[in-house]
């Protein structure tokens, strides 16, 4: 069993653990805020049948579960749900951003992380900021310095596509 | 989602090369790094995975976000999550020794009043009794009324469009105010108690398993449930939630009652502020 002593150190010692463990699965900080304070609220009324030696594996098992069940929950609602957004519309890229990315060495996973988020996810600089917990300065400088490689790599004289697939004004 | 992201204008050139496009729609980030951490449904989680297979961006996405670390939780979001989990924690190895306290009491009690009617000849008992003491303050004699089933619940309305959702629909609160409205009371606190489960974040159940566990005598259980209620309700149902939350308090003689009777009493379109400051009245003053 634990006591009111036991309970505080245990808070203080896991919160931020479990917070960061719900922030990854549900990437929204207030949806985290909510379910981080579920999960203590469980440990609160089940404090009578849980040992210390349980802990921290317990919270983070009634994390996961938390986050399933919301995730669960928004299954129905959201539109991502509507098999239609899955059947990308015809395009036809001149060359792709993900071979892009990949290789131009020089771009470093934040970077491209940025460069993602803006252009694949049609993030605005304050979301990313949210999403990475960059400021938005910091965004806009990322992106800046991704595109100038990207530009850069596109127009070196050494090629990284075949010649065709290149477009006249590349 | 469906909309490619317009362009930014800011004097700076922040746009793809002409010609760069990504290769095809991706779903949203929360979903992709719900995917990686195994937390969707199963349905949602393959057909995740299926895009995954297909596209060339989400995987470089998912692997980069592990190298940027995440923002850490701040100094007010832990206090604000702690203020969510109730404050006066019951001690649980302090049971033992409250329940022997509260037993020696008892019999002392039982004993003293043994003892003094034994003591107290027939003719000081009659004095007594026309002289009575006036009597200690007490605290109000509180009936709980019994809360009516939310109107868009009522048997009948169908309500159009889904319900949002933290919020359990209209089916699956039907059973349970069902029992409630029969007045099986232990059958509606099982059914609202696992609604609470289900959907931790809804008002609807807290708050009737509240009133529920209040109209069973069950104070105790009802003050946590109802202060949670109190806590998540809309403005539609802050009144009703406040007022059984007060009235839990009150029954469990917790320290807060002055408090939340008197913030009740000052609303001004509550159904519940003429009894709230009329209780606030009448309730005992605290011993000094």
């Amino acid at each position: 069993m634990i006591s009111i002593d036991e309970f505080n150190g245990i808070y203080n010692k896991h919160v931020d653990a479990v917070f960061r463990i719900v922030l990854r699965a549900v990437s929204r900080r207030e949806i985290a805020e909510e379910i981080t304070s579920e999960v203590f609220l469980t440990l609160y009324q089940n404090v009578d049948s849980i040992t210390q030696d349980q802990l921290p594996a317990w919270l983070f098992t009634v994390a996961k579960r938390r986050t399933a069940d919301y995730w669960r929950r928004c299954y129905l609602d959201e539109r991502w749900s509507n098999q239609d957004i899955y059947e990308p519309e015809e395009i036809f890229p001149e060359f792709s951003l993900d071979d892009l990315l990949t290789k131009c060495s020089s771009l470093k996973p934040v970077h491209r992380v940025c460069v993602i988020l803006r252009f694949a996810q049609g993030m605005s600089r304050s979301e990313i900021a949210a999403q990475t917990g960059l400021t938005e300065l910091q965004v806009k400088g990322n992106l800046q310095y991704a595109l100038k490689l990207l530009r850069d790599t596109l127009s070196s004289p050494r090629p990284l596509f075949p010649a065709q697939e290149l477009s006249a004004d590349v | 989602m469906s909309d490619r992201p317009p362009p930014i204008h800011s004097g700076i050139d922040e746009t793809l090369p002409p010609g760069l496009r990504p290769t095809s729609y991706c779903p949203p980030v929360p979903l992709l790094r719900a995917y990686q951490e195994h937390v969707l449904p199963s349905t949602l989680a393959s057909e995740v995975a299926e895009h995954l297979q297909h596209c060339g961006l989400c995987p470089i996405l998912l692997a980069d976000l592990q190298h940027v670390p995440q923002p850490a939780l701040t100094a007010e979001e832990r206090q604000r999550i702690r203020h969510t989990i109730p404050s006066p924690l019951q001690v649980p190895n302090w049971r033992w020794y409250t329940g022997f306290a509260t037993a020696a009491v008892f019999i002392l009690a039982i004993v003293f009043l043994v003892l003094r009617h034994a003591a107290a000849s027939p003719n000081q008992t009659a004095q007594t009794e026309q002289t009575k003491p006036s009597p200690l303050p007490q605290q109000p004699h509180l009936e709980i009324a019994k809360l009516a089933p939310p109107l868009e619940l009522a048997p009948g309305i169908v309500p159009r469009g889904a319900a949002p959702s933290d919020q359990p629909n209209p089916a699956e609160l039907a059973p349970a105010f069902e029992a409630y409205t029969q007045s099986d009371y232990p059958l509606a606190a099982q059914r609202f108690s696992l609604l609470t489960k289900q959907f931790p974040r809804a008002d609807i159940p807290f708050l009737y398993l509240g009133v529920t566990q209040l109209l069973q005598n069950d104070s105790t259980a009802a003050l946590p449930n109802l202060a949670r209620a109190d806590h998540l309700a809309p403005d539609s149902r802050k009144d009703s939630a406040g007022w059984y939350h007060a009235l839990a308090a009150a029954q469990t003689h917790a320290q807060e009652v002055p408090s939340i009777l008197h913030s009740m009493c000052l609303r001004k379109d509550s159904a519940y502020s003429f009894q709230a400051c009329q209780l606030e009245k009448n309730w005992p003053e605290p011993p000094r």
